[in-house]
């Protein structure tokens, strides 16, 4: 999507205005200045009303008609209310408007009353003439779907919630839906519904057996379900409790008489948790061992039977044996070779067999059954490394699980002590009673674990169930065409499926990874040196700092925040780009050009960051429209940005307090008055 | 909804065509808050590629 035109008529204080953008590959910033008041939010509000009906006004979020326009007509006459964008996409040239008539019911009433619902129509020509579609609505969203309006039209101020712990999905979806995986995730979903249909056809028609089978399997799948609800239910209570016990466990870090205890205990937290990875670790030493070498013990008895049988049977001389020329002898006799050719007397094949009678190396037949017995016994030898070094292991697991109890003594200790101190925290609250609070919740959540572990072991034993169902049901061998078909429908939808469920991981893990390097390096070029920007495995934006040789999670500043946040709407938008221009032949997603709309972008930054974001947005859209105060503007922005700015517009507001009339802002092509704060 | 067997076999190509506009349905509705009846669409799908 490439703006062109923006044509506003009575929409709140703008009368009959127009924008023209800038479209210039080198000279590709818009920028509207206007002080605080004059209608830069208004602006933003008038492409989410023409694109998706939706406003967000903080002043008289109902009044949508221009107070002027009312005010000059007269009662029973209508006003029209439009906004007009035009627009190019995809090689063709779009003009859409919204617009709705409001009736003015009295002398007094500047608001009016909606005749119809604004209606919106879109005409494009993509050089084979005007065609006006019928679903206007869907023609707008394909181009720029609502649920992706929020990163392309955005306010400054909300921006840096983007960057908010409780952002995640937003986060995810906005990743998810420019990337592709939506249209994989929902595909999967449907599937899967549709599989299901073909599952009930099957089921009608199928016989007695089949029928109760399916019925059956649905049943357990009812009862995987409702295990998988619950288990999820109480991991959210775990995490919830874990919050709890962390508020509390910070509470008890600042106050004075508590901090020692606490940090001290954070501390042996933390070698505990270290502690617990390592005897995992250990574990999964133990399991490889086992898997490699583990079955020479139990092999063991087996080897060294046979190790002793070809040792006597060597002894006693049976090897080497004189059984070799018996045998050719026999093979001559029967006039076949073991390789199946005929052996005809006096013909090649025969004098060849009957020549090897008498040379076979029975010294050589010894030699090998001695270096078999030698290869046998070197088992003993595997059989004693191998329980050396599980026995190592379990003592090296062992010692750490007394560790770990170590450490639980301590902190036991660290809890019976903080329950003893009787100073009033800052809060009111004791310090004993908030560590009696910090031991409840603790043993709510090896509840809930423990709970989680039952659950979890539940669906793992009807998982079994559905496969042993799974094999029975394949193995009926239905006769009735109607039967056969259904279950290849069936097989069908489970079989795309399954393959889409495989694209969309797959995908999954290329996103993050494309994600994740984009906002790092953008973020890396607004940001400090030392601080760096994450998308982690959940999809979350994360700040990380180095501290030595750690990297912690560092607190995010508003600045920080918008940062970040300004860093990843703008990856996204040059990841979108990247893949649109490179004609991406993706059968989920080609991309797309994004404009980037932005209200007060640098609010909340200083003004090296200002100068930062202002350098590094415009290289990443194709297309950036920025509504800025003076003093947003002034200084490192402009210096940044006017050379790349190919319009500039100031917004003109009257509040027509001096003149009587009433509120109107004007846009013009050069300032008239200083557009302030 | 579980593997039903792997006893049925059915072509790759037929597989491919079914994938193909099977995510072409999806995108067709991929913008809309509520993709009404792309179950309809999909089982229709199936059906007409499987007979």
């Amino acid at each position: 999507m490439q703006l062109r035109r923006l044509s506003l008529e009575n929409f709140r204080q703008f009368r009959n205005e127009e924008i023209e953008f800038a479209t210039d590959d080198h000279a590709n910033v818009t920028v509207v200045h206007g002080s605080n008041g004059s209608g830069k939010t208004t602006l933003l509000n008038a492409f989410t009303w023409l694109l998706y009906e939706k406003v967000d006004f903080d002043t008289r979020p109902d009044r949508l008609a221009s107070e002027g326009a009312m005010a000059e007509a007269s009662p029973g006459d209508e006003v029209t209310v439009s906004v007009t964008l035009e627009f190019d996409h995809d090689g063709a040239s779009y003009r859409a408007t919204r617009s709705a008539v409001y009736e003015k019911r009295s002398a007094t009433d500047f608001d009016g009353q909606l005749v119809d619902d604004p209606s919106v129509v879109v005409e494009y020509d993509d050089g084979s003439g005007v065609t006006r579609p019928n679903n206007p609505e869907n023609v707008l969203s394909q181009i720029i779907p609502e649920r992706l309006s929020e990163l392309f039209f955005f306010d400054g101020e909300d921006i840096d919630e983007l960057a908010g712990i409780d952002n995640q999905d937003q986060i995810q979806e906005a990743i998810q839906n420019i990337m592709g995986l939506t249209i994989l995730e929902r595909a999967t979903r449907h599937l899967d519904a549709v599989a299901g249909r073909f599952e009930s056809q099957v089921q009608e028609s199928a016989s007695e057996e089949l029928r109760e089978l399916i019925a059956e399997k649905r049943s357990v799948e009812e009862e995987i379900e409702d295990f998988e609800r619950k288990k999820q239910d109480n991991e959210r209570a775990i995490e919830k409790v874990e919050e709890e016990i962390s508020d509390i466990e910070s509470k008890l870090a600042t106050f004075e008489d508590s901090a020692r205890l606490q940090e001290q205990r954070t501390a042996y937290q933390e070698d505990r948790q270290a502690l617990e990875e390592e005897v995992e670790s250990i574990n999964d030493e133990i399991r490889n061992e086992i898997a490699e070498n583990g079955f020479v013990p139990l092999a063991m008895p087996l080897i060294r039977e046979t190790a002793a049988d070809i040792d006597q049977l060597r002894e006693e001389g049976v090897i080497p044996s004189e059984l070799s020329d018996e045998f050719l002898n026999s093979l001559l006799e029967a006039g076949q070779c073991i390789c199946g050719r005929d052996l005809e007397a006096h013909s090649d094949p025969y004098q060849h067999v009957a020549s090897l009678r008498g040379q076979v190396a029975s010294d050589g037949v010894e030699q090998g059954a001695l270096r078999i017995v030698g290869h046998l016994q070197q088992f003993a030898d595997r059989r004693t490394g191998f329980f050396d070094e599980v026995d190592d292991l379990i003592e090296r697991r062992q010692e750490t699980h007394e560790q770990i109890t170590r450490l639980e003594e301590k902190i036991d200790d660290i809890s019976t002590e903080l329950q003893e101190l009787d100073t009033p925290s800052p809060d009111g609250v004791s310090i004993s009673e908030r560590e009696a609070q910090r031991e409840d919740k603790e043993e709510q959540k090896e509840e809930l674990v423990a709970k989680r572990g039952k659950f979890e072991e539940q669906i793992e034993t009807k998982q079994a169930e559905i496969d042993r169902l799974e094999t029975e049901i394949a193995a009926q061998r239905e006769e009735r065409a109607e039967t056969r078909l259904a279950q290849r429908r069936q097989r069908a939808a489970e079989h795309v499926g399954a393959q889409l469920t495989d694209s969309f991981e797959q995908l999954k893990d290329k996103v993050r990874e494309w994600s994740n390097k984009e906002v790092n390096e953008t973020f890396g070029e607004i940001a400090k040196k030392e601080l760096e920007a994450e998308i982690t495995e959940d999809f979350e934006l994360k700040i990380r700092q180095q501290v030595g040789d750690a990297q912690v999670e560092v607190d995010k500043s508003t600045g920080e925040r918008q940062i970040a946040s300004l860093a990843f709407v703008g990856s996204l938008v040059n990841i979108a780009r990247r893949r649109y221009e490179a004609g991406s032949d993706s059968e989920y997603f080609r991309g797309g050009i994004y404009p980037l709309v932005m209200d007060s972008p640098f609010g909340a930054l200083d003004k090296e960051h200002r100068r930062e974001v202002s350098r590094v947005l415009p290289t990443l859209a194709s297309q950036v429209v920025v509504f800025a105060t003076d003093s947003q503007w002034e200084g490192p922005v402009a210096d940044e940005m006017t050379a790349i700015a190919g319009k500039q517009y100031w917004l003109d507001f009257d509040d027509g307090e001096g003149s009587g009339d009433s509120p109107r802002t004007h846009i013009r092509v050069e300032q008239t008055s200083a557009a302030g704060d | 909804m579980t593997d039903s067997g792997d006893e049925i076999s059915i072509p790759d190509e037929t597989l491919q065509r079914i994938r193909e506009r099977v995510l072409r349905a999806e995108k067709e509705k991929l913008n809309l808050d509520n993709p009404r009846g792309i179950n309809n669409d999909i089982q229709q799908i199936i059906e007409e590629e499987i007979d």
